[in-house]
């Protein structure tokens, strides 16, 4: 390349510099434990700043982004209880309506490889089109929100802020959300604290008995310290005849898919009830008690789950002990996650 | 680089058109395939990845090359090209739909973002191509019939590769043969073909074939 192209590269380059002086854009670099794996997320392609976080906080817990303007993110996903919908085997949208799924919970979400019990959504930029458009969850679609979102008085400056642009596009108003969602990050529970070997923090008896249990029974699933591998599996839960929800096939079309569903995380569990993809148990026994003895099997079982586990009621109490111990308080109440006060 | 060739760089249009029977369609026209009459209300599809060879070699290619062409208003549109002056070419090739690579790298902006009503957003992955309407054949309500055409992961990948005989001061006109896409269904096809799958791709290979070059007039 001549000198002079060179020299006129350097002021281009100095120009798009002082234009992001000028626009105070805050990256943000996320925190997380020295021993979990790489994310599977591509930061390069929506870099996380304070600003786009915030806008995205404020998208999640905005209900205009559903048809009647009465359901958030946040309905479904309540931040005090990890991030997902207590007392609802399956969750409610606009009007009352009921959707098909349980809510899962938001976590970890740059460690996902997919998104959905069936792993449906690929990628966490576009998981919120499928809430958006499900007439039983917010019943729009994103080119409504983005008409309504233009037209606030207070929206279009917030895009400029995070993305220098006030003219918002799909593409923008979930990258926001995303950047928000990818900020969720559970690594500070008991478990985390005993593992890092904080002063002065143990397993009790009961949480260390718990804690070999749950590596002898739930670990290949269940894998730390995500808690998940973020696989498929059948886990044995014979087919509810009222949803005949055959999991993963659905997506891959393939028949060794069928009764698969993602394994979700174990952290934070006790608040997250109920469980399994159409939360059909309302407490920990009843899960214990389905690996137990309430397996169904066939062609499509999980290895792991061949031989039903034969855990004695003090080995329930040990297991759930430990459980709890997954609980990350500091995650549940982190006041930068829940509703936006301004 | 950008900036410092541009007298030297030559535009190209290409252009798409609803055709039948290489004439132009205006969009509402009826389209008669043996006993049965389609009309078609939208009809929309994504070209990517357009390149330009010579001699079964490669000289140019378009960067980020994703266009949404929109055939559904009235009946026409282009996309502009610019090529060096300099370059020959007896060639143009361009995929019909977005690779798996772009279909799986999140959400994206301009022609790709998800307003323009061509991403499924309970399954990951671009719609391809997307023709709806009515049509006698079809006992579906009101008639309709909606082809959202899509899907990367195999097996049934829809992606086509459409390849143009053309050469430097040829005009590039292609029509969309919509009679020609129509002939070619099942008499027992189905009215609606909204997921991924063997449909979507057979039909998906229908489409790519549909294409075919307006000759000057």
């Amino acid at each position: 390349m001549s000198k002079k192209g060179g020299i006129i590269w350097i002021i281009i380059g100095f120009m798009a510099l002082s234009v992001g002086y000028h626009r105070n854009i805050n990256m943000v670099e996320l925190h997380y434990p020295a021993n979990w794996p790489a994310p599977e997320y591509d930061f390069k392609r929506n870099p996380l700043t304070k600003e786009g976080i915030e806008l995205g906080r404020k998208l999640f817990y905005d209900p205009l982004l559903s048809k009647d303007n009465s359901i958030s993110c946040s309905s479904c996903h309540l931040s005090f209880t990890a991030f997902t919908h207590v007392d609802h085997s399956l969750s409610h949208g606009i009007e009352d309506r009921i959707g098909t799924r349980n809510s899962p919970v938001l976590m970890n979400l740059a460690w996902n490889k997919s998104f959905m019990w069936d792993g449906a959504i690929h990628h966490i930029d576009v998981q919120a089109l499928a809430p958006i458009t499900h007439p039983s969850e917010m019943g729009s679609d994103i080119a409504t929100v983005v008409n309504k979102l233009q037209e606030t008085e207070g929206y279009p400056a917030l895009f400029y802020q995070a993305f220098s642009d006030s003219n918002i596009t799909g593409e923008l108003v979930l990258k926001a959300i995303a950047q928000f969602q990818l900020t969720l990050i559970s690594s500070n529970s008991k478990y985390d604290q005993v593992m890092r070997g904080q002063e002065g923090i143990y397993f009790s008896e009961q949480e260390e008995k718990g804690y070999t249990l749950f590596k002898n029974h739930c670990n290949s699933c269940h894998k730390e310290p995500l808690f998940t591998s973020g696989e498929f599996a059948n886990n044995g839960l014979p087919v509810d005849t009222t949803l005949n929800d055959f999991g993963r096939m659905r997506i891959t079309l393939q028949s060794q898919d069928s009764l698969k569903f993602k394994i979700p995380t174990l952290r934070n569990i006790e608040y997250s009830y109920p469980y399994m993809h159409d939360g059909r148990f309302k407490t920990l026994h009843q899960v214990l008690n389905h690996y137990n003895h309430g397996i169904m099997d066939s062609p499509t079982l999980d290895p792991s789950l061949k031989r039903p586990f034969k855990l004695t009621e003090n080995d329930k109490v040990d297991l759930v002990a430990f459980l709890l111990t997954l609980t990350d308080k500091s995650f549940l109440f982190n006041p930068d996650f829940s509703y936006p006060k301004n | 680089m950008n900036g410092f060739g541009q007298a030297h760089k030559k535009p190209i249009p290409i252009l798409f058109s609803l055709v039948q029977d290489r004439i132009e369609l205006d969009l509402l026209d009826t389209i008669q395939v043996e006993s049965n009459s389609w009309i078609v209300s939208t009809c929309r599809f994504y070209i990517s990845n357009i390149q330009f060879l010579n001699k079964g070699s490669v000289v140019w290619t378009e960067e980020n090359s994703y266009h949404l062409v929109e055939l559904s208003f009235t009946g026409r549109d282009s996309v502009l090209m610019e090529l060096p002056n300099s370059f020959d070419y007896d060639e143009l090739l361009f995929s019909l739909g977005i690779d798996s690579a772009t279909n799986v790298a999140g959400v994206m902006g301009g022609d790709l973002d998800p307003t323009k009503g061509m991403y499924w957003t309970w399954q990951s992955g671009y719609i391809n191509v997307k023709i709806e309407g009515i049509s006698s054949a079809c006992d579906s309500r009101n008639h309709a019939f909606q082809y959202h055409l899509g899907g990367y992961k195999y097996p049934y990948p829809t992606i086509q590769k459409i390849h143009v005989s053309t050469q430097p001061g040829q005009s590039i006109h292609l029509g969309f043969d919509v009679k020609s896409f129509f002939s070619k269904l099942n008499i027992n096809h189905t009215c609606n073909v909204m997921s991924p799958g063997i449909l979507s791709q057979q039909l998906s290979v229908q489409a790519g074939m549909s294409f075919l070059l307006i000759e000057n007039e």
